[in-house]
């Protein structure tokens, strides 16, 4: 099968997981538990992913980039300016290289 | 009321909403626009790949439109690159994409209301920084149509600078030195969006218990491994909120 028609498929089928929720629960009552559990998907799913692209990072700078993120957490939650967060999170990345974190 | 009185109402009417769905839009571009910045270097990073790989430009580029989904592309690019079975490329790439379904139920609520069209258009858009600007509080409470256009400007904002990056990523190759890792911006990105979220007891039980998760179950794929996280977070904060008074 060429790659391109795997990837059609592939594509196809995440669509399929993206629209699946919305289509099914749309307009319909969902039991109490379940609708806070759907609330609290978003800050579940960015923090699984922050850490599971942290922990199964190759390399040997795990400690410099956990730090570089607590860092930009703390920037994050006083100033909640994007492009703050990234300069100050990269800066600290690159200075923690440069000390041979 | 004479025909050119309904005229003038009737314009007036349709000059106000098409007023209301730029301002919309505009909120929307505006709400991404921070995130564009810090993406950048992750889609050029995903284009560099797609140049570099053995698979055709064409096939790693169209990773891009198709599957709009950074973490899923990069894997595309290396595992069809390197021949893996087609059946394994797809289940894997299922696998990394399942937690997109929980975002589809978080944003569900907000779509119920939506035109069809609409409600199959929005999940093709479902990724972490659409799902982060679209549940925003600021998003909320405006009506259907401004909710609508807000996440178009959002969502279209975000697929139009990820697709001409990921083009310049394919056609130019690397801009900029691999070892700055520069694509960590991207996880900072994230970082700054998760902060945002974290505004009472429920959302902070959710970003705890899903790290622990994610942490205790490393050895797993990388995509169940995050499917079991969020889950695992999200039962956490429904049942705290159950057990407090």
């Amino acid at each position: 099968m060429s790659s391109m028609i795997v990837l059609v498929v592939a594509g196809a089928l995440t669509f399929a997981v993206r629209s699946v929720m919305v289509q099914t629960l749309g307009g319909r009552s969902v039991p109490q538990p379940l609708t806070r559990m759907f609330a609290a998907a978003v800050p579940a799913g960015l923090a699984a992913v922050i850490i599971v692209g942290l922990v199964t990072h190759r390399g040997d700078d795990v400690a410099a980039r956990a730090t570089a993120l607590a860092v930009a957490g703390v920037v994050a939650a006083r100033t909640k300016r994007v492009p703050l967060v990234v300069a100050i999170g990269m800066a600290t990345l690159w200075t923690l290289w440069a000390l041979g974190v | 009321m004479t025909t050119t009185s309904i005229e003038h109402i009737r314009s007036g009417s349709a000059a106000e909403t098409t007023s209301e769905t730029w301002c919309a839009a505009r909120a929307g571009v505006r709400a991404m626009t921070p995130f564009l910045v810090g993406l950048l270097p992750f889609a050029l990073a995903i284009g560099v790949a797609a140049g570099a790989s053995p698979l055709d430009d064409l096939v790693g580029w169209a990773t891009g439109p198709i599957l709009f989904s950074g973490s899923a592309q990069l894997s595309a690019i290396e595992m069809l690159g390197s021949g893996v079975g087609a059946v394994t490329v797809v289940l894997s790439l299922l696998l990394l994409n399942a937690r997109l379904a929980l975002y589809g139920a978080a944003l569900a609520p907000k779509l119920a209301c939506q035109p069809r069209w609409f409600r199959w258009l929005a999940p093709y858009f479902i990724v972490d920084p659409v799902v982060a600007v679209a549940t925003d509080e600021s998003a909320e409470g405006c009506g259907a149509r401004w909710y609508r256009w807000y996440y178009l400007g959002a969502a279209v904002s975000l697929w139009l600078m990820w697709v001409t990056a990921i083009t310049a990523g394919v056609l130019v190759g690397p801009i900029v030195d691999a070892s700055w890792s520069l694509d960590f911006a991207a996880p900072l990105c994230l970082v700054a969006m998760l902060t945002a979220k974290l505004r009472d007891r429920r959302s902070r039980t959710a970003g705890v218990v899903a790290g622990a998760v994610a942490i205790a179950a490393v050895a797993m794929p990388p995509g169940a491994t995050t499917a079991l996280a969020m889950v695992g977070g999200a039962i956490a904060a429904a049942a705290i909120e159950r057990s407090t008074p």
